[in-house]
């Protein structure tokens, strides 16, 4: 595996691979790992719901138990238009294709079945929003 | 300032970022950026720095999806590859 990065990296491999901080020491920071939600953000203010997502979202996936997190996002429709992001390749107009996408690609599922959700409240919602007009024009107003 | 927190090396320059999200108690997520021609290496180099600057991963959505399936899905085990390879360490 490590070969295949430095191969990736080419001749910035050495500079990215062996660079040490000398600026903030590794050893004045909280670093991600296992323990992240205890021994961190177990004594904020979060409630537990949140606690409990946040496990479900460390603890799932390629890299689950990492600490770490891989994340796929998408704003079709929020930030930009569905065709400003799918326009390279269409197939993801459907959400269906998103969630092979992070099935696939190794996230987890309760991720992908939130998604879903979403995806479903967000359809209803331009539904709603365009019937919203609609109505407007009808009204005596 | 800035001379004593960072240098012009780009794991300098995010471990800054990490050191401004309270010293790591908030993890940093770095995103992927936009779709070229070089994705790849684009994303595993900057999974490369986000690790070892002591971040906590990557958000990579144009990256993945503004390609055929099979190339997204493998870009995106590419990024994971980083944070499990167990040599790739924290600068």
């Amino acid at each position: 595996m490590l070969k295949k990065i430095t191969a990736l990296l080419g001749d910035e491999a050495k500079s990215l691979l062996e660079h040490i901080c000398h600026t903030v020491k590794r050893e004045d920071l909280h670093l991600p790992g296992p323990d992240f939600i205890d021994k961190i953000l177990v004594y904020s203010d979060r409630p537990n719901n949140v606690l409990r997502n946040l496990h479900s979202m460390f603890d799932h996936g390629r890299l689950a138990g990492t600490g770490y997190l891989s994340i796929l996002p998408v704003d079709q429709g929020i930030e930009h238009s569905a065709g400003a992001s799918f326009a390279p390749n269409p197939i993801y107009f459907d959400p269906e294709n998103i969630v092979k996408l992070a099935i696939e690609g190794g996230y987890h599922q309760t991720k992908t079945a939130d998604l879903q959700r979403r995806l479903q409240r967000h359809c209803f919602r331009q539904n709603a929003s365009k019937r919203v007009p609609a109505f407007d024009n009808r009204s005596p107003h | 300032m800035y001379r004593h927190l960072t240098t012009d090396h780009p794991i300098d320059l995010t471990r800054y970022q990490v050191v401004n999200c309270y010293m790591g108690r908030m993890g940093l997520i770095n995103s992927g950026g936009d779709s070229g021609e070089d994705d790849l290496r684009q994303a595993v180099k900057t999974a490369v720095i986000n690790k070892r600057a002591g971040g906590m991963g990557l958000i990579s959505g144009r990256k993945a999806f503004q390609k055929p399936m099979k190339d997204g899905v493998a870009l995106l085990n590419a990024i994971q590859d980083v944070y499990l390879e167990k040599e790739i360490t924290v600068a």
